[in-house]
């Protein structure tokens, strides 16, 4: 080695030797790039599909989702992925371990250049010194955008208890993932049920609970935090559903009993003693409800907006004592309502679900106004609890009830349209049934569901150990403009009282 | 030629550590056992990543990763020492730069540390943050050169605001002594007003920037204030010790004043004696909590199935404590002593049964053990997973849910978990193992664990009662006449309440439990209930033992003996009879009772 050295110092054609030594390196890497990049020269057909996670096989993509990588669960000593268009340049990727990382920029130039074609992705697996290709997978790409910002809160699925929870928004078209608000910068209190005004992400609200109590509203840049508990309302606002005009949130009151089963297969059961549907005016502060929204006789929940503004979709259920909580069944009902003279009209049912022992919940119309999605268990309404809840689509010209392909056998539950209509978001616990998952769906213009897609990350193996759920995922069009320390100076604001107008 | 003079300095120092090392591996080492469990560290991206979150993270990163090996006492203690070592020889290097030799002055902290350490929530993290900025200083001091010392000085510091929350604060406020009073350099004061204004802006530039922290979160991070308050004088201590020192140092040094802070004489050696062992008395007087240590002992001996040592330790416990007893009464049935030897154990009521359900930390942690003990498997994988979310991921609570789940066949659930528990260095294997059965499910009859759970699924669907008054104990006993630990616990329950009725009726049940004969103190309270109403309850082929009948004999001779003065007889019969159900049903208050009776009095 020393005399190795020793020759090198002494040569004066150094110069020349380091660039040999460079040119060389760099025909090495030249080489080792295309041999990997390259198409391979032979292998033989495994005549099957390869076993991948997530499942991105037969899926439809919108064109700015971030890269959808994903892991080969396959046994090999290496593997090799193409990803393309048909007859196009394509994507390589070498993988020793299975993990397919898909560059960002070349996943989105194809993309955009895939909009309403087919994306190829060839899968090879190296055993033993041979090559073999799995069945190529084709996914589609959809013309039509997702909107850019999914908007969710992640918490343990616990039974009571929590610790550090948060709303968070993710960038679809990539992976970055910001806090809307934590419980670390509020005490460690519990928030939920964000809303938006029809995707809008200026018009929102949430809950915060306990010590820092009241509904954060945003809307025209501002911030305000109301007490929407008044005496003559059973609760404080829960579910909520912004209405069209932005100025009126609808909202359930209720009363929540939470009880935990000791039989296998069934965990929790979250039931309403008691159960109105309420207005609250933005502008006035004002709460109001009708004689229909607020039986006693009947539990109303689950209020929801159709896009004109001109109906209130809400679920409805029969009050019956709570040791029969496996028989109380909603059905799905409409009210109308003008936004001018803000009051309530005739009561109409849509789906009329108790009868065939089923039970309704989380209603949404789509943006066009045409379909409406909603979910169906056996009996109740908290459904993420409930392993055979699906979702289910009511065409509203028509009023045929399908059940679209996009179910699973684990429980299907919270779902958000997108802007355009053409997207759909839904919870699901279908990968191990607890935890729950984003999962999204194209919808053709012909109310047709495609198979859904579990939201793409950028470690493929994150679902796998990641121990929170995806609460409530709602989609918005743009980036929301707020962010804990914004919003944590809110905790101890002074909170306007709403009040009850009879 | 020997340096008598370092000898005697390493050889002290040797014993001190020796000494360490022995206090907390035989005083302290299920405190950090405990600590161990109560945390998981993952090797995993977004694990690390959220140690980023907060200032201080890499120290507490680094904290998790050392504290993943404390899985016996004498790793445990040995890490510990090593800590203290560590300072010991970076405050020695600081101080002797400062001419301040002697070996009591680097000490001080060491056991300052270990006050802290004794705490079943102290975080090594906090020493990794104390160490990681004192390193800093030394390397400091050592730059002789003013420009790149301030520009060490500025950039080190901020950074390790971040690196070790904040011990930053310290890191400066060393740094701006060191200048103020030992570096002649003209422009020092202006490195100290820019170290100044750093200790102020980074904290707050990172909280509006990096950080989701408010308040206390943005300058005290990783400080242990959240102890007790009876620690906090140490926490300041550790804090101030050595600027106030070096301090010291500076002002003797430049005011020319009689203070000995180095020589190596009898009066340093003697006050140095004084000085750590008054501190060593204090700590475990004091700090050092005996009856937690006997509690996390009990404690690791249930879960590692040594039921004989629980109990022996329960019984040795140093007064009465409501997890000792709920432990107690488990180890009392593991070893099949519950019917015999019950009420030796300081029984009151129900509660040492089982733990009532609260929101915090601590119960859903402990308490879910009776229930899969029970085989109550629904409640036993709801109180892991609460105590996961209180606690955060544990090995205990993860390992509760794997199990859990394939007993009840949620393989996809148990598959989450394992996943998590596969990314350790210390479960994988126990994670590898759960994995296989799982890909071989015909593996699963030879799993004993599992098989006896499953047995034991409840088929009646029931609501768990989460006001813990009833915990389901006879739909056990419904849905399985062979739950034998069901049955055990459900006449440890009547008769702690003294519910002699409800005894009597299921008495019958013996027989077909397979029991040899009539536990000691159920033949004592069936004696109660015959003679109070005439009714024969001895199940047909068991007799009532004749030393059972004696020893009644013996306790009625003396309780007639002082007849109504009941204060003086209990005195009298606690002594021989204090373990029978008979000193129970006549001399201890129910809870219930002693509010009761609290209640009249007001």
């Amino acid at each position: 080695m020393r005399i190795m050295l020793q020759l090198l110092q002494k040569n004066k054609n150094m110069k020349t030797l380091k660039s040999l030594c460079g040119t060389s390196l760099l025909m090495v890497l030249f080489i080792f790039s295309f041999g990997c990049s390259g198409k391979l020269a032979s292998y033989s057909e495994e005549g099957r599909d390869a076993s991948i996670f997530p499942d991105y096989n037969g899926v439809t993509f919108p064109p700015n989702i971030a890269p959808a990588n994903f892991m080969i669960r396959e046994n090999a000593d290496k593997f090799r992925v193409y990803i393309h268009l048909q007859g196009k340049d394509r994507i390589s990727i070498n993988s020793g371990k299975g993990k397919v990382i898909i560059p960002g920029r070349k996943w989105k130039k194809l993309l955009q250049e895939c909009r309403g074609n087919d994306l190829f992705t060839e899968v090879y697996a190296k055993k033993n010194g041979k090559w073999f290709k799995y069945n190529t997978i084709i996914n589609h790409v959809a013309n039509e955008n997702i909107d850019n910002y999914l908007v969710y809160r992640l918490i343990e699925p616990g039974f009571e208890t929590w610790s550090k929870m948060g709303i968070y928004q993710r960038c679809l078209e990539n992976y970055s993932e910001k806090p809307v608000m934590v419980n670390d910068m509020s005490d460690g209190n519990c928030m939920n049920c964000h809303a938006f005004c029809l995707n809008n992400s200026n018009i929102m609200m949430f809950h915060m609970r306990a010590q820092h109590g009241g509904t954060i509203i945003y809307r025209n840049n501002k911030l305000e935090k109301v007490n929407t508990k008044t005496s003559s309302t059973i609760s404080a606002g829960v579910y909520p559903s912004w209405h069209p005009g932005g100025s009126i949130i609808a909202f359930s009151v209720n009363n929540i009993v939470q009880m935990f089963h000791s039989a296998p297969g069934r965990k929790i059961d979250v039931i309403d003693t008691l159960s109105d549907v309420v207005i609250y005016d933005t502008d006035t502060k004002k709460i109001s409800t009708c004689n229909a929204l607020s039986t006693k006789e009947n539990l109303e929940t689950f209020p929801s907006w159709s896009p004109d503004g001109k109906y209130l979709y809400y679920c409805s259920a029969r009050a019956i004592p709570l040791e029969k909580y496996d028989q109380v069944r909603y059905d799905l009902l409409k009210i109308a309502f003008d936004p001018v003279s803000k009051q309530f009209g005739s009561v109409d049912t849509v789906v009329s679900a108790s009868k065939k022992k089923l039970s309704v919940s989380f209603p949404r119309v789509s943006p066009d106004g045409k379909y409406l999605l909603f979910c169906m268990s056996d009996y109740g309404n908290f459904s993420i609890w409930h392993q055979e809840s699906d979702l289910y689509m009511k065409n509203l010209k028509t009023g045929e009830i399908t059940k679209p392909d996009i179910n699973s056998g684990q429980s299907e539950s919270y779902h958000t349209w997108s802007s355009s209509g053409r997207w759909i978001v839904f919870s699901s616990r279908r990968l191990d049934g607890l935890f729950t998952r984003p999962f999204i769906a194209y919808f053709d213009t012909s109310g047709k569901a495609c198979k859904p897609f579990i939201l793409p990350q950028k470690d493929p193996s994150f679902y796998n150990t990641f121990i929170k759920s995806y609460n409530v995922p709602e989609l918005v069009t743009s980036e929301i403009k707020l962010n804990p320390r914004i919003l944590s100076g809110l905790t101890d604001d002074k909170i306007i009282p709403a009040a009850f107008e009879k | 030629m020997i340096n008598h003079r370092k000898l005697a300095f390493w050889f002290t120092t040797a014993i001190f550590f020796l000494a360490y090392f022995a206090f907390f591996l035989l005083f302290n080492g299920y405190h950090l056992i405990f600590q161990e469990q109560t945390q998981l560290f993952l090797f995993d991206k977004s694990y690390f990543a959220s140690f980023l979150l907060k200032p201080g993270g890499i120290s507490s990163y680094t904290g998790a990763f050392i504290m993943q090996f404390c899985q016996n006492p004498i790793a445990a203690a040995f890490i510990v020492t090593v800590a203290g070592f560590l300072i010991f020889l970076i405050l020695a290097s600081i101080l002797r730069h400062y001419g301040i030799n002697g070996i009591i002055w680097p000490i001080v902290p060491v056991i300052l540390f270990a006050s802290l350490q004794c705490h079943q929530l102290y975080s090594i993290s906090t020493t990794i943050g104390f160490l990681i900025s004192t390193l800093f200083f030394i390397i400091y001091i050592s730059v002789k050169n003013n420009r790149y010392r301030y520009l060490a000085g500025s950039v080190g510091c901020s950074m390790l605001c971040l690196i070790t929350g904040g011990f930053g604060l310290l890191a400066f406020t060393l740094c701006i002594i060191h200048e103020l009073l030992f570096s002649g350099n003209r422009s020092r004061y202006i490195a100290v007003i820019v170290y100044i204004m750093l200790a102020i802006l980074v904290p707050i530039l990172s909280s509006r920037l990096l950080y989701y922290v408010k308040g206390e979160g943005i300058w005290m991070s990783l400080i242990p204030l959240h102890l007790k308050k009876s620690l906090e004088p140490f926490v300041f201590a550790i804090l101030l010790y050595i600027p106030l020192l070096i301090a010291l140092s500076g002002f003797r040094d430049k005011f020319s004043m009689k203070v000995s802070l180095s020589e190596w004489n009898w009066k340093t050696v003697l006050s140095g004696l004084i000085v750590i062992s008054s501190l060593s008395f204090y700590t475990f007087h004091y700090v050092y909590d005996v009856k937690a240590e006997a509690l996390l002992k009990i404690d690791h001996y249930v879960q590692k199935g040594d039921w004989k040592k629980a109990l022996d330790y329960s019984f040795a416990y140093p007064g009465t404590n409501q997890l000792v007893l709920y432990y107690g009464n488990m180890a009392m049935y593991k070893t099949g002593q519950m019917g015999d030897k019950m009420f030796h154990l300081p029984q009151s009521g129900t509660h040492g049964l089982w733990l009532e359900w609260k929101r915090n930390e601590i119960t859903p942690f402990f308490g879910g053990e009776l229930f899969y003990q029970l085989g109550y498997i629904s409640e036993a994988s709801r109180w892991a997973f609460e105590s996961m979310v209180a606690m955060g991921e544990n090995p205990r609570s993860l390992k509760r849910l794997v199990i859990t789940s394939m007993v009840t066949g949620d393989t996809s659930l148990a598959r989450h978990y394992i996943n998590i528990l596969d990314e350790t260095l210390f479960y994988s294997k126990w994670a590898n193992h759960y994995k296989n059965l799982l890909s071989h499910p015909e593996l699963l009859i030879h799993d004993n664990e599992i098989m006896e759970k499953r047995h034991f699924n409840l088929y009646t669907d029931v609501f768990a009662d989460i006001t813990s008054k009833d915990i389901g104990l006879m739909q056990l006993l419904q849905d399985h006449p062979d739950n034998r630990m069901a049955f055990e616990y459900y006449m440890a329950q009547v008769l702690l309440n003294k519910d002699i009725d409800n005894f009597a009726a299921n008495i019958s049940k013996l027989r077909e439990l397979g029991y040899s004969r009539i536990p000691v103190q159920y033949e004592e309270a069936m004696l109660v209930y015959m003679k109070h109403t005439g009714k024969n309850i001895v199940p047909a082929g068991y007799t009532i033992s004749r030393e059972t009948l004696s020893r009644l004999s013996g306790y009625l001779e003396i309780l007639n003996t002082y007849g109504s003065d009941r204060r003086k007889s209990s005195q009298m019969l606690f002594r021989e009879y204090g373990g029978t159900y008979w000193f129970y049903l006549n001399f201890v208050n129910l809870p219930d009772e002693n509010n009761a009776s609290a209640s009249a009095k007001k």
